[in-house]
């Protein structure tokens, strides 16, 4: 069977681009990822896209037929895939498969969400449309709302606190200061992300990841492609992707998210390596809860000690596990569909040592965990060093 | 065909809480659907909940979707019944009590209502 190898990675500016729509913010991305991997467009055969819901926030679907034709004239089998705020990750999953089975032998993948433009509360009825719309949405919660849930319950199992979340701000927001492409740029204090408006309680305004504009592609090859090239390869050693209820309340535990489990044990099995190996992981920190209950679900830390970790610092840029070292949803921004692309373009940068101020010596294995709604669908990548 | 929503949605028309149990491994769940999330077993059996729970987790919403805009805040909570059965709802006051995970709560239905929502709990 092919190995499969990233040797290309591109990413826009996370924020609000007023002028740009979903097509320019593919468009962008993907140039750049096809200029870093140093190939030619025509050597593309496939592409997958990883967008939410450009229907809802554009009035457009079919989109990734328009970024094909946007990038290429060669009429390219162009893939959607929409799997809530995993669709990104989901995306990279499928495009492995391809070059995998030996369909396709370069691939780009893309994930793009355009979101500035409509209001707060219309892009929390968009997301809301990843969550039950019969047995959860009639009660009028979001998810900020569900994300409150699970944190109350943390809290009163394990006796988490306010200021473990609010740590967890304030971490990513550290980070993402050396991150040119994030969408925030400043120093948050403790005071500051623990006394913000209340979204949801126990869950504030600095627990949430904000609305973002933002494109981000990386360029997937095969084992027999990566001899002819002028690039360091990443490669891809492990995939797993699980789904549960996407009902939280239907779901085993509200502490801990079982399809995070699964898909993590499916993707350390298939690498042959355990947590231990891990050297670095980007999480899906929607909501600071979330980064605490990732961290245990991976297992990076025992269930309920998750909190603590962030307390002690270990999960720090200078820490024993570094999360998130480049800002995460929190600060970096979180373009839903170009989410769990980019978390894999801060492992690339890390693992080849391309990570500018941020970068951090010996990475060797990186994980990359990307879900989508309250944990319905989770999708975990494991990349490694090329010796 | 039947839809395995109508069942669910009509039992709090009725007032119910209908729920379903696998008569394989025994196992109880909400809302009802094809196949035991636990086994995998379709010979399922439709129960009725009782109408009291607990309190397992809570959130009031401050930001709301659109069409909640002009409720908010209000709470939102997950109840513990019988036999294992969570569900989520409202949960609703009237007096400014001091809501703790914990609490005792009754179902209560909301005629007006035709979706899930029919569903709140009360003190």
């Amino acid at each position: 069977m092919n190995r499969v190898f990233i040797i290309g990675v591109g990413l826009t500016k996370f924020g609000k681009h007023e002028q740009l729509s979903t097509r320019d913010l593919f468009f962008h991305a993907s140039k750049k990822a096809i200029s870093d991997a140093k190939i030619d467009i025509n050597e593309i055969d496939g592409i997958y896209f990883g967008n939410l819901s450009s229907d809802r926030f554009e009035h457009q679907t079919h989109t990734a037929a328009i970024n094909a034709s946007n990038i290429s004239f060669r009429h390219l089998p162009s893939t959607r895939i929409e799997d809530a705020c995993a669709s990104g990750g989901v995306a990279v999953a499928q495009a492995y498969l391809a070059i995998k089975s030996g369909l396709h032998d370069t691939v780009l993948v893309a994930g793009a969400e355009k979101m500035t433009n409509l209001s707060t509360p219309e892009v929390t009825d968009v997301l809301g449309t990843c969550a039950d719309d019969i047995y959860e949405l009639p009660h009028g919660i979001t998810f900020p709302g569900l994300y409150a849930l699970m944190a109350r319950a943390h809290m009163h199992k394990y006796g988490t606190t306010r200021e473990q979340m609010s740590m967890v701000a304030l971490k990513n927001h550290f980070n993402a200061l050396k991150n040119p492409y994030a969408q925030f740029h400043k120093e948050i204090t403790l005071e500051k992300a623990m006394n913000s408006i209340i979204v949801s309680d126990p869950l504030n305004l600095y627990d949430c990841s904000p609305i973002t504009d933002g494109g981000a592609a990386i360029i997937l090859t095969s084992e027999e492609k990566i001899k002819n090239l002028d690039v360091t390869p990443v490669e891809i050693v492990g995939v797993g992707q699980a789904s549960d209820s996407i009902s939280l309340a239907n779901r085993k535990s509200l502490t801990s998210i079982e399809a995070n489990k699964i898909a993590a044990k499916r993707a350390y099995n298939m690498a042959q390596i355990t947590q231990k190996n891990i050297d670095i992981a980007e999480v899906h920190d929607c909501f600071t809860i979330a980064e605490i209950i990732n961290i245990e679900d991976l297992g990076f830390f025992e269930e309920g000690k998750g909190g603590k970790a962030v307390e002690e610092g270990t999960t720090t840029i200078d820490g024993d596990l570094p999360i998130n070292t480049d800002g995460g949803l929190k600060a970096k921004g979180h373009p839903i569909g170009a989410t769990g692309v980019a978390q894999i373009i801060e492992l690339v940068h890390q693992i080849r040592g391309t990570a500018e101020n941020r970068q951090l010596n010996g990475i060797k294995y990186g994980l990359a965990q990307n879900m989508g709604g309250s944990g319905a669908t989770s999708v975990v990548h494991i990349l490694k060093e090329v010796n | 065909m039947e839809s395995i929503l109508n069942s669910f949605i009509e039992g709090l028309k009725n007032e119910k809480i209908l729920y379903n149990r696998c008569n394989q491994c025994k196992k109880n769940f909400l809302p009802p659907t094809y196949h035991c999330p636990t086994c995998g077993n379709d010979k399922l059996e439709i129960k009725e909940a009782q109408k009291e729970g607990t309190i397992e987790t809570f959130t009031v919403v401050h930001v709301a979707p659109t069409d909640f805009v002009k409720e908010a805040p209000y709470i939102v909570g997950i109840v513990q019944l019988n036999n294992d059965l969570r569900i989520m709802a409202r949960i609703k006051s009237t007096k400014n009590e001091n809501i703790n995970v914990g609490d005792k709560v009754k179902a209560a239905f909301d005629k007006k209502k035709q979706d899930a929502s029919i569903l709140f709990f009360t003190f």
